[in-house]
């Protein structure tokens, strides 16, 4: 049997040691992982290939996570509707509500373990438990 | 060592070393704000860094430090040196830890003392009570949670009651966002943790409150979540209700947070928010193996009309978070999602049209039995003359009856335009605060209706004119003072049936059309010769704003410059069978006026090739399709013939008909259609049948209007115009 | 401004009312004791707004726009109303 497309994932966060920890958490629960370092670098690499699932930092230089959600969100169908996991420091019910209002699916505090980070991924991306 | 500690460890001491520099910058020019964002942005991700490592010391010295410079940033505290002390202290414990880990290879385990001594000095007089040890806390008020709220209670996995210290504000918490972060959050009760002081007595800043809170997580979970404020917070498991194939904890907060999201009313993004809605609760359900509710939800987003898809996918997420009601004897038979996705295309109708309905259905009935004892007459041998006098009748009777039939079911599909209507009000004040002017929307005629189809394409070219009558028609306050006009603009939203038509105008009163400089901007670009919009009149250089690529303007504005014009809305309407008419009256206003059918009548085609273009024939003209040896097609005189079951019929080749030259000969068989109109028969000659497609018509204007054997055109799915053609026309 | 008096004398919270709202709030209740509160417009409200909102027993003109605050906050507070502020005492 032909062993199903692995679901790909976008990682967008300034912080090298963020992405390597996330990298290495999805890549072990079977995801194929993408990094961008911002908003900007992030929406170039999901227009030239999308993705299944997009995990975004708040808190960026140039393009930031904010910025970047209503940016995809007004994009054409099928990119406008990859789901955004935003993961951030920020755990004020103000920063839940501004990412909502951005258009983020899901909104995960940091720290967050490396199961946590696989099963959202999973739920999100649709794989079967 | 692990790896990530040293990758850690690396980068750690770069931004301690950037948020040094920072500082010492901040310190030097403290107006300045690079250094500021810099220095905040180091500590940020720092901070971040180290709750990934698990060094939740760090994290939470870290974190007072950069709460103080969020504060600086938000310009709600000043940089003292004192503030820059500060942080650098807490950098100089930041790089003690690290030298510890780098040593140890771990994060230092005994590092809270040293944390505390951080966060006090970025909250003097804030040094954290020690944890209250209340065991023996008194449960009564998870009895009391669960009597104030007995449905959310039923579905609740667990209790939570958090108590803030009297303090917390100074520490900048926000307990009532700490509450609402809650995983599977059901209801909270307020309590004042003492009595209230009398108003003029009351301190603001002194924290009293008591939160009780249920949620769908389980106690574990919460704890988890409630970690930093374990010391004021407890968390009590309750009876797990039991369900069969229950949803995940998990996955219901990814759908219930996907319901939020669809509650967002912000009109930007909208479509976009809904689809990734969607896609993820779609995702979550084929997670949870619970594939036919995926796909249900799959089709409802592929298939909707992007309005209503919003409230349908809200409704059926709902339906599968509240799951069979939680020890109802008798649940449901049918499945969660056969409700909202039926609700969403529920239409009200009057008893009165279910009557008439019902009626001609009665009559239809009787028509059946009189046909049938004509056919008993038929096979007992009565004459000719007698059956046609009879058949000859019951036609008639039948043809009324289809018709009405069709008039009371297409009657069925009617809806006020007030479904459309009532969305802007809300829209108009939004729009009219976002430029800055006042204006007064007045809404007539809401409750005229017209085809549902019709209706529910009217928002977004509606939308369009009321943006344009805002962004371009009405003035400014000041300009209207001068022109002698009421301060606030008045635009109306106006609908009327007329005969079968139904009219929708807006109408402003705003500036009116500038004609001079719509036929500058229209030579500029190119919409037609200087020549000929020179020669126009003020009235027909008016509708140069319908000419394609006219409004594709440099003048971007924030409401009606999105590059697409009126043009949009000519077209848009046209798809409709509809029509677009403009009254302008320079200085006092301008009426755009929609003329549309009140019914969409939907037209049966079958599509045929001809001269290598396609053409539509109206299905109820023809008869049959046939191909026929070429040598069986004779000429007689200079046409040709057919004889087709001993009956001749004359060929039309159409693309000759239709002046399309014929390069050479056809070879092979012929393919014939034969058609009859007005009482004649004949047959027209075709390259290739197509398909039978359905279509609203539209009535030829402009160009094609004179053109003979032409009915009108109909747009095809993939925006190229099918021209329809008239087969009375072609058989005389 | 996310707390202010409007012409209609109504106090009106809007966007996110913040902790340092509650100073001017509970100014503007002790000068103005007969006006109403309206937050339709109030996406968030700090705790100690709505601690402020609990100690008047004033019922605000809603519902507020926020969704936490529409569905979990306010039904909270007027049962807390209803039990602590009994019609008729």
């Amino acid at each position: 049997m032909a062993e199903p497309a692995k679901k790909r994932v976008l990682v967008i966060d300034d912080a090298n040691l963020v992405r390597r920890y996330y990298r290495d958490a999805l890549e072990t629960a079977g995801f194929e992982v993408d990094e961008a370092l911002n908003g900007l670098e992030g929406l170039e690499k999901l227009l030239a290939r999308p993705a299944d699932l997009l995990v975004v930092d708040i808190n960026m230089p140039q393009m930031d996570g904010m910025t970047f959600l209503k940016v995809l969100r007004r994009q054409a169908p099928p990119i406008a509707a990859t789901p955004a996991l935003v993961i951030s420091t920020e755990s004020g019910a103000q920063d839940f509500a501004a990412a909502r209002a951005a258009g983020a699916n899901f909104y995960l505090t940091k720290p967050v373990s490396p199961q946590t980070l696989a099963l959202y991924a999973a739920m999100l991306c649709g794989v079967p438990a | 060592m692990n790896e990530f500690i040293e990758q850690f460890l690396l980068e750690a001491r770069e931004l301690v070393e950037q948020a040094t520099n920072d500082l010492l910058m901040l310190e030097q020019s403290p107006t300045d704000k690079a250094p500021l964002d810099s220095a905040f942005r180091a500590f940020h991700t720092l901070k971040g860094s180290a709750a990934i490592v698990d060094f939740t010391a760090m994290t939470r010295a870290l974190h007072a430090a950069e709460d103080v410079l969020a504060r600086v940033r938000a310009g709600a505290a000043p940089v003292t040196p004192a503030l820059i002390g500060d942080s650098l202290s807490c950098l100089d414990q930041v790089v003690q830890w690290l030298d510890q880990m780098q040593a140890d290879g771990e994060s230092p385990t005994n590092a809270d003392a040293a944390a505390d001594a951080i966060v006090a000095r970025f909250a003097p007089g804030a040094a954290p009570d020690p944890p209250s040890s209340s065991e023996s806390l008194d449960h009564a008020w998870v009895d009391k949670l669960l009597e104030r709220n007995r449905a959310p209670g039923a579905r609740a996995r667990s209790a939570v009651r958090y108590a803030p210290l009297a303090d917390a504000f100074f520490h900048g918490e926000d307990p009532l966002a700490v509450i609402g972060s809650l995983p599977g959050l059901l209801a909270i009760d307020l309590e004042p943790g003492q009595a209230w002081a009398p108003l003029d007595g009351l301190d603001p800043f002194d924290c009293r409150l008591v939160f009780t809170a249920l949620s769908t997580a389980s106690a574990e979970e919460l704890s988890h979540w409630l970690r930093p404020h374990s010391n004021v917070a407890h968390v009590r498991p309750l009876v797990e209700p039991a369900l069969e194939d229950a949803l995940s904890p998990d996955a219901c907060r990814l759908l219930d947070a996907q319901l939020r999201l669809l509650g967002e009313r912000d009109e930007d993004g909208r479509s976009g928010r809904i689809a990734s809605a969607g896609r993820v609760a779609v995702n979550v359900l084929r997670y949870a193996g619970r594939s036919t509710e995926a796909d249900q939800i799959d089709q409802m987003i592929s298939s909707g009309q992007s309005g209503r898809v919003g409230e349908a996918l809200a409704g059926a997420i709902r339906a599968i978070l509240d799951g069979p009601a939680i020890g109802a004897p008798t649940a449901p038979t049918t499945g969660p999602l056969a409700q909202p996705a039926q609700e969403a295309r529920i239409l009200r109708v009057d008893v009165e049209r279910i009557d008439t309905l019902v009626n001609l259905t009665g009559e239809l009935i009787v028509l059946k039995n009189t046909l049938g004892h004509t056919t008993g007459l038929m096979q007992a041998g009565a004459d000719a003359r007698t059956l046609a006098v009879a058949l000859k009748d019951q036609h008639a009777r039948l043809e009324r009856l289809t018709t009405e039939l069709q008039r009371s079911v297409l009657g069925i599909r009617v809806l006020p335009l007030q479904h459309v209507f009532q969305r802007f009000p809300r829209l108009v004040r939004e729009l009219a605060a976002s430029v800055d002017k006042s204006v007064r929307l007045v809404t007539e005629g809401d409750t005229t209706e017209a085809d549902k189809a019709i209706v529910e394409s009217l928002f977004e070219p509606l939308l369009h004119m009321v943006r344009n009558a805002l962004d371009h028609g009405v003035e400014s306050a000041a300009e209207r003072a001068a022109a002698g006009k009421t301060p606030v603009a008045t635009i109306h939203l106006r609908g009327a049936r007329v005969g079968d038509q139904v009219l929708i105008d807006v109408e402003d009163d705003g500036r009116g059309i500038d004609v001079d400089r719509v036929r500058r901007v229209a030579i500029e670009r190119g919409a037609a010769s200087p020549q000929a919009i020179e020669e126009m009149s003020d009235e027909a250089a008016a509708e140069l704003i319908f000419a394609p690529g006219f409004s594709t303007a440099a003048a971007v504005t924030d409401l009606s410059g999105r590059g697409v014009g009126m043009d949009a809305v000519r077209t848009a309407i046209g798809r409709l069978g509809g029509q677009v008419t403009l009254e302008n009256r320079p200085g006092r206003g301008v009426k755009v006026r929609l003329t549309l059918p009140f019914t969409v009548m939907m037209t049966r085609l079958m599509v045929v090739e001809a001269g290598g273009e396609a053409f539509g024939l109206p299905m109820e003209a023809v008869i049959e399709t046939v191909r026929v040896p070429r040598r069986r097609i004779t000429p007689i005189g200079a046409a040709r013939a057919v004889v087709l079951r001993g009956r001749t019929f004359p060929v039309i080749d159409l693309a000759e008909a239709l002046g399309e030259p014929r390069a050479a000969a056809p070879a092979g068989d012929a393919t014939l259609v034969v058609v009859a109109a007005d009482g004649r028969l004949g047959s027209l000659e075709v390259d290739r049948l197509g398909e039978r497609i359905d279509v609203i018509l539209k009535p030829m204007d402009g160009l094609l209007a004179g053109a003979p054997g032409v009915a009108g055109t109909t747009l095809l799915g993939d925006g190229r115009v099918l021209i329809v053609l008239d087969p009375r026309a072609l058989l005389q | 401004m996310t707390v202010r008096l409007t012409n209609e004398g109504l106090i009106s919270l809007e966007g996110v009312v913040l902790v340092e709202d509650a100073e001017p709030l509970l100014q503007l209740l002790l000068t103005h004791p007969a006006a109403a509160i309206d937050w339709r417009a109030c996406d968030h409200a700090h705790a100690a707004i709505i601690q402020i909102l609990m100690a008047s027993g004033i019922a605000p003109i809603g519902p507020p726009s926020g969704v936490f605050m529409r569905t979990v906050v306010e039904p909270a507070l007027e049962r807390y109303r209803e039990r602590a502020f009994p019609k008729g005492a």
